[in-house]
């Protein structure tokens, strides 16, 4: 019994873990799970952590991965309610919120994928036909209702995944909005003469608007100049009128004052490029007539 | 025989022997064996987290402690080894990219660099991405996300591809944002608007899903109009970058007008000051002399006039080129010849 101790305790070993395999039962954190007994759906293990079950094959436990997950349909095309033809392509994030009835009604995540493709496809096809194109994209924002279709979407898909499924549609929205292929070329045909127009506006309005600030500078200077004379003529005014005052000395003696601005006048008038034909008969140059005339008579 | 019966029973004890002390030889290997191995299963459980990285525990499948010793910082830790307990590290610090070419058009690489695979005139649905904008033209575009995990509990144990729901809602603020901008505003005049507004609604996503991820920047590597509109828009922008040159110009010939307006507007104003100042130093100067010269005057007027008049023309005569004096005779005719090249300054008449 001595002699066979170490192999008691190593049978006893591996027959412990054996048995610790078939009556406990981990979860780990973000998975769920249900345990069956005989097949019969008994308990929802939706918390990490440890558990204990009877061994196989009374009961079972069958595990999913419960977090969220993604999926996206193919870009497929749908007709809006203004009878335009569009791609769109959806996404949902999803995961397993009623693990027993997934259990019993999907059973695997490729039945998921199918089932949450049929609801997407069906309720994606009735809400866009019922949606113009407009508010799908649209230059005025009060028009669209782009957001709004995703919430609506995900108000009729969310409720019946988790009623029919056991899985929970925590968001949705559409990932990629076109046209069908043959549209793209009349659309390229629209952006190119939408393009040329664009071109051209540049061109006129490049000429047009330089011409108006050409224009608008001439008559800012022309203002300018117009301004800065009126002033000048008002100053010029002023110095007249407030000359005036130095007038009245001259009341003193008018005749005085008129003789000295004649003499004033005609020494400005003459300069280094003036010539000056004067008769003798002027002062004092009469003097040079009457000294002639003396020398003319000595001889007599 | 005895003697026969005595050499057994000593081999056999001998062989005993012998047995015993390879037999304790080998479980006194055996339990050194069994110590390193129970001693290696321990020191298994040692595990060190970077520096940019945080960990949890799981104990039997629960994440292990309360609070903030649920996460694990950069260092050395130990736990117990597996099946008990598993170890999950997250890169979190790092910032993670992602770059996204769900808008992009299918790509070749040729010999003169990549090239779109599809030159025709129009666009396949799945392989040559593109977004509609709200004057319902197509666009391309790169687009490119930073991310950093700020609850690696969330990020990790509640999504189970959470970098691929992170693309996918990135995609969809990017389609949203075109849907709201023209194709113009996208391209050119609003491009930091798009940026934002895929900015913002992809971090409404992400909190509302509470992924657990803080959004650092969103850029957009690439953004063109179709391939099949590249020659009009090439116009488009040739011309708006012509209309730019004459408006310059125009602005630089306003610029220089206005300024040499406003310089000569100084000016005249000047001048009309200048000529102010002059008139009354003038008369105040003509008043001085006038006061000076009046009593002198009106004592001897006769001679005084004189006098002044003498010396006027003196003055003034001294200035002139030229003086012819013109001799009559009484009854005579007189001939007066003038320099042709010459100009007659009459006083009143061309003094300007």
């Amino acid at each position: 019994m001595k002699k066979n101790l170490p192999l008691i305790v190593a049978g006893g070993i591996i027959l412990g873990l054996f048995i610790l395999l078939q009556v406990v039962v981990v979860v780990r954190e973000g998975e769920v799970a249900v345990l069956t007994h005989f097949g019969q759906p008994k308990q929802e293990l939706t918390e990490s952590g440890k558990y204990y079950k009877l061994p196989w094959p009374i009961q079972k436990v069958y595990s999913f991965d419960g977090r969220y997950r993604s999926y996206e349909t193919q870009i497929e095309e749908t007709i809006t309610a203004d009878k335009k033809n569009v791609l769109i392509a959806v996404y949902i994030g999803w995961r397993i919120e009623k693990p027993q009835l997934f259990l019993e009604k999907v059973g695997s995540e490729k039945q998921a994928l199918d089932n949450l493709d049929g609801l997407i496809r069906s309720y994606r096809s009735a809400l866009i036909g019922q949606t113009g194109f407009s508010a799908l994209v649209n230059t005025n924002r009060e028009a669209m209702a782009f957001s709004e279709l995703e919430e609506e979407l995900l108000a009729q898909i969310g409720p019946e995944a988790l009623e029919l499924y056991g899985i929970g549609v925590a968001t949705l929205g559409i990932h990629r909005l076109g046209l069908p292929e043959q549209n793209t070329k009349s659309v390229f045909d629209r952006m190119n003469a939408d393009l040329k127009w664009e071109a051209e506006k540049y061109r006129a309005q490049g000429n047009t608007e330089a011409e108006i600030i050409r224009a608008r500078a001439d008559a800012d200077r022309a203002g300018i100049l117009a301004e800065a004379r009126r002033k000048a003529k008002e100053l010029r005014a002023e110095g007249d009128f407030e000359s005036a005052k130095f007038y009245e000395s001259f009341n003193k003696n008018p005749d005085l004052a008129k003789f000295l601005k004649e003499l004033e006048t005609i020494e400005e008038v003459f300069d280094d490029e003036t010539t000056v034909i004067l008769s003798t008969e002027t002062v004092p140059f009469n003097q040079l007539k009457a000294g002639r005339q003396t020398e003319q008579k000595q001889p007599e | 025989m005895s003697t026969q019966s005595s050499i057994d029973e000593l081999d056999t004890s001998a062989g005993h022997a012998a047995l015993s002390d390879a037999l304790r030889s080998s479980f006194r290997m055996l339990r050194w064996f069994m110590l390193l191995l129970v001693g290696g299963y321990l020191l298994s459980g040692m595990f060190v987290v970077q520096q940019h990285e945080k960990a949890f525990v799981l104990t039997y499948g629960k994440v292990q402690g309360e609070g903030e010793d649920r996460i694990k910082g950069p260092g050395m830790h130990w736990t117990f080894p597996r099946p008990f307990s598993e170890v999950v590290k997250i890169p979190t610090l790092r910032a993670q990219e992602v770059v996204s070419d769900s808008f992009w058009f299918e790509m070749k690489e040729t010999d003169d660099g990549p090239k779109a695979v599809n030159q025709g005139q129009t666009l396949r649905p799945g392989l040559d991405g593109y977004a509609l904008t709200a004057d319902a033209n197509i666009v391309h575009s790169r687009w490119s996300f930073q991310f950093v995990v700020r609850d690696p509990e969330a990020y990790y144990f509640s999504f189970h591809d959470p970098d691929l729901l992170l693309h996918r809602l990135f995609d969809a603020s990017v389609v949203h944002a075109f849907s709201r901008l023209t194709l113009d505003q996208a391209l050119r005049s609003d491009v930091s608007g798009l940026i934002a507004e895929v900015k913002a609604r992809f971090e409404r996503s992400c909190d509302a899903l509470r992924l657990g991820v803080n959004v650092e920047s969103v850029k957009i590597l690439n953004i063109i109009p179709p391939l099949q509109v590249f020659d009009a828009m090439n116009e488009v922008n040739r011309m708006e970058s012509e209309a730019g040159t004459k408006l310059s110009q125009a602005r630089e010939y306003a610029e220089t007008k206005v300024t040499g307006a406003k310089g000569e507007a100084e000016r005249i104003e000047r001048e009309g000051e200048t000529a102010k100042e002059e008139l009354l130093a003038e008369i105040k100067a003509d008043v001085a002399y006038f006061e000076k010269i009046l009593e002198r005057f009106e004592a001897n007027p006769e001679v005084m006039q004189q006098f002044l008049r003498h010396d006027a023309l003196k003055r003034a005569l001294k200035k002139v080129k030229t003086l012819n004096l013109v001799h009559s005779k009484s009854g005579g005719q007189r001939t007066i010849v003038i320099d042709a090249g010459k100009e007659l300054k009459i006083p009143g008449v061309n003094d300007e």
